[in-house]
């Protein structure tokens, strides 16, 4: 198991859904892998608290006592801090930061990150995407196109499981599915309605990471068919979905190959001059605040992209004064996040004699379709948006004694109640960017993360074209008593932040080159968010996923060369 | 003081664990030392023994005990409270004590008596009489809707409404999108 030495192969840092998914690369091809997670460790069916717990049994019904929320009001503010899943969050008040301006930083600290959390929506990038930045001018090219991680897609996919529908839309390519779920009634009629009315438009079956119908290697991980039950962020006791709790890191114990260090905080990497890369990295202990040092061939920094940029900007040296590899002081700089901010709603009078039976972990989705194939308004990118429609009971809640409830204990049908929420992509500038507190630090004497990240004009512009969309398609549609709303949140509760350590073609310009590498650091290799040149509209972490398993090939290919 | 407990125990025995020993809200009988306090442990608000009394009166006629069980039985006026005490901002909380004191002064107009003793027609005219008032702003209305509404999910969230009324699935293992409704 452990190497007394504290030297290994690789060293990744952060055991979330790219952490995860490094292990398993490393440690299925032999290599002797330390992965440190600075959270408490989360192991599978084990450490699921109340994956079976019924509504009732939450003391307060599954909201957070007020006393939490007033001690915790950025985490408050995330749809999934609930009593059924708040102990997978970061409270505030404990892992405190900066905001230079207003930001909602939302983690997830334990075994598995967010990827216990996440709503496991999964869409590749397409060509489109990656030319984004090239054809529209702004951010920096990327060093890689689509066909680079076409087949990493499919690879990951069929690891993962991902249930979706051959739409054969260009601008998201098909991968390798299970099958898909129905839709509701009024999803198809929605879908069937776009697709007849409004050219280049789709509302498809929102693709996700769930084992509809499992695969030989996903019963060999020990994962059977999802249930439906909707109570992911909870852990799942099937492994219905992907986490990398259920997925990579038991696949990569079984190896024997792994080593798991739970509640070690990564200070630093350490660079050495004398051979030009990184040896290895510098922890404390979570609890005791005792220092240790492990060393690596090669470092895999997936910590999450805002606490990827903070390492590495805390990996100071004589060489590199200013961050790990960043000579060119672009680190914690081109900071993007997805734009989350409106809604649109409205009921429906049509297929009231039908109804929907069980639960879906999914509905529609509708890819991007502004700006496509060319510039066409007057905002750069677009937005893609889920789509939903749904009816349930209708709560009568008339009255009081035994008129209530009578009331009460009827079960008329309400109307469908149709939803849409945005997914914008935002554009990276230097202006958006995260740096190390100059005065405050944090426990375990790693300076506060400072964040200023900020909406610009073509976010707003951006906002007003998808409730203009939204809305006309809606009404075109036949649904009623439309509504629009603009949360005006601050960044970060999309939970999407991306950049600050971007891939690029120019060591002048960028960070990492087209394999995950840091340019003047070539065995410290990131994957997680922090690597995103451009944001796209895509539910990033399927392309996490991709860009990691290609990275580790790579690097492993390097280490065989003797290269690293 | 453990015989008191187990004595408080065995009258909530229809409830199990709605008011178990979680998340802060503790059962202490009423056996022990003062009298005037309340049956569970509010942290945030302040209520008397005979103002939890008058709440589980109020529940109970709100939600009385038909073919199905009703308030008093859910002991849906402590979930009010824990729900109050807990999961409300100061300003709720102050303006809920300020109805339920407005609550106990329209109680003793009406015929001199407290909600508690009141008769069942009485009490039934009180409540008709809070909801006929067309002015939705007073603290009065705000008590009332509150309760209400908590009394309301008491019983729709309860182990008993959904087993029995509107089943809940933890493992549905199917969704059909568009079947007779």
């Amino acid at each position: 198991m452990g190497n007394t030495n504290n030297k290994f192969d690789v060293i990744v840092i952060g055991s979330g859904l790219s952490g995860g998914w490094a292990a398993k690369e490393f440690t299925e091809k032999g290599l002797k892998t330390l992965v440190l997670e600075r959270g408490p460790e989360v192991k599978h069916l084990r450490d699921y608290p109340t994956t079976n717990m019924m509504p009732w049994e939450f003391p307060h019904r599954n909201e957070m006592p007020q006393a939490v929320k007033d001690a915790n009001p950025v985490i408050s503010k995330c749809y999934a801090f609930r009593e059924d899943a708040a102990h997978f969050f970061v409270k505030d008040n404990e892992h405190p930061y900066t905001q230079e301006k207003p930001f909602d930083w939302i983690r997830g600290y334990q075994t598995g990150g967010k990827s216990l959390m996440w709503a496991r929506q999964t869409q590749r990038w397409s060509p489109f995407d990656f030319e984004g930045p090239a054809r529209d001018g702004f951010a920096v090219d990327w060093p890689i196109r689509y066909k680079d991680l076409a087949s990493w897609y499919s690879y990951v996919e069929k690891f993962a499981g991902i249930s979706g529908n051959r739409d054969n839309i260009p601008s998201l390519p098909d991968g390798e599915f299970l099958p898909s779920l129905e839709l509701s009634c009024v999803e198809n009629y929605f879908s069937d309605f776009v697709k007849k009315n409004f050219e280049g438009r789709h509302v498809i079956y929102g693709r996700c990471a769930h084992l509809t119908v499992p695969q030989k290697i996903h019963l060999e991980q020990g994962r059977a068919q999802c249930q439906k039950r909707n109570l992911c962020q909870r852990g799942c006791p099937f492994g219905g979905y992907f986490s990398s709790n259920s997925v990579t890191l038991p696949w990569a114990e079984k190896t024997g190959n792994l080593t798991m260090i739970s509640g070690a905080v990564v200070h630093s990497i350490m660079y050495d001059e004398k051979t030009g890369k990184a040896s290895g990295v510098a922890v404390i202990d979570a609890k005791t605040h005792k220092a240790t040092e492990y060393f690596a061939r090669v470092i895999f920094v997936n910590a999450a992209a805002l606490n990827t940029n903070l390492i590495l900007l805390n990996s100071t040296s004589k060489r590199f004064p200013n961050g790990l590899g960043n000579d060119n002081g672009l680190l914690g700089k081109y900071m993007a996040f997805h734009n989350y901010r409106a809604r649109v709603s409205g009921k429906y009078d049509g297929f009231l004699d039908k109804t929907t039976d069980g639960r879906s972990h999914t509905s529609a989705y509708i890819p991007r379709f502004r700006n496509v194939e060319k510039q066409e308004t007057d905002f750069l990118r677009g937005y893609a948006a889920g789509f939903s429609a749904n009816r349930g009971i209708k709560r009568n809640t008339d009255g009081f004694g035994e008129a209530l409830k009578n009331n009460l204990d009827k079960k008329e049908m309400g109307p469908w109640n149709v939803g849409s929420h945005m997914m914008g992509e935002t554009i990276p500038k230097e202006s958006n960017y995260v740096a190390l507190d100059k005065n405050k630090k944090d426990e375990w004497g790693m300076p506060l993360l400072s964040i200023s990240i900020d909406y610009d004009d073509n976010d707003e512009k951006m906002v007003k074209d998808y409730q203009e969309q939204m809305t006309m398609m809606f009404e075109k549609a036949g649904f009623q008593d439309i509504t629009t709303t603009d949360s005006k949140q601050a960044p970060g509760l999309d939970i999407h932040e991306m950049g600050g350590v971007r891939m690029g073609h120019d060591t002048n310009t960028s960070m990492l080159n087209k394999w995950n590498q840091l340019h003047e650091c070539k065995n410290v290799f990131v994957t997680d968010g922090a690597c995103m040149t451009s944001t796209s509209t895509q539910n990033p972490s399927l392309t996490y996923m991709a860009l990691t398993a290609r990275a580790a090939d790579y690097a492993m290919s390097e280490m065989k060369k003797g290269n690293l | 003081m453990l015989n008191c407990c187990m004595t408080h125990l065995k009258r909530r025995e229809a409830i199990k664990q709605l008011f178990c020993i979680t998340a802060g809200v503790a059962l202490i009988p009423s056996c022990m030392s003062d009298r005037s306090k309340a049956a569970i442990l509010l942290k945030n608000i302040k209520i008397s023994a005979e103002e939890e009394a008058m709440l589980a009166a109020l529940c109970e006629t709100i939600l009385p005990k038909t073919d199905t069980p009703g308030a008093k039985e859910l002991s849906s006026h402590l979930f009010v409270l824990t729900m109050v005490d807990e999961c409300r901002k100061k300003e709720d909380q102050q303006q809920f004590i300020s109805g339920m004191k407005s609550f106990q002064d329209k109680c003793q107009s009406y015929k001199g008596k407290d909600f508690t003793s009141s008769t069942p027609d009485d009490k039934k005219a009180i409540v008709e009489s809070i909801i006929a008032d067309k002015d939705d702003s007073t603290d009065l209305k705000y008590f009332f809707k509150t309760v209400k509404g908590l009394t309301i999910q008491s019983y729709t969230a309860s182990e008993f409404f959904m087993t029995k009324v509107q089943v809940y699935e933890l493992i549905p293992g199917r969704y059909h999108g568009c079947v007779p409704a």
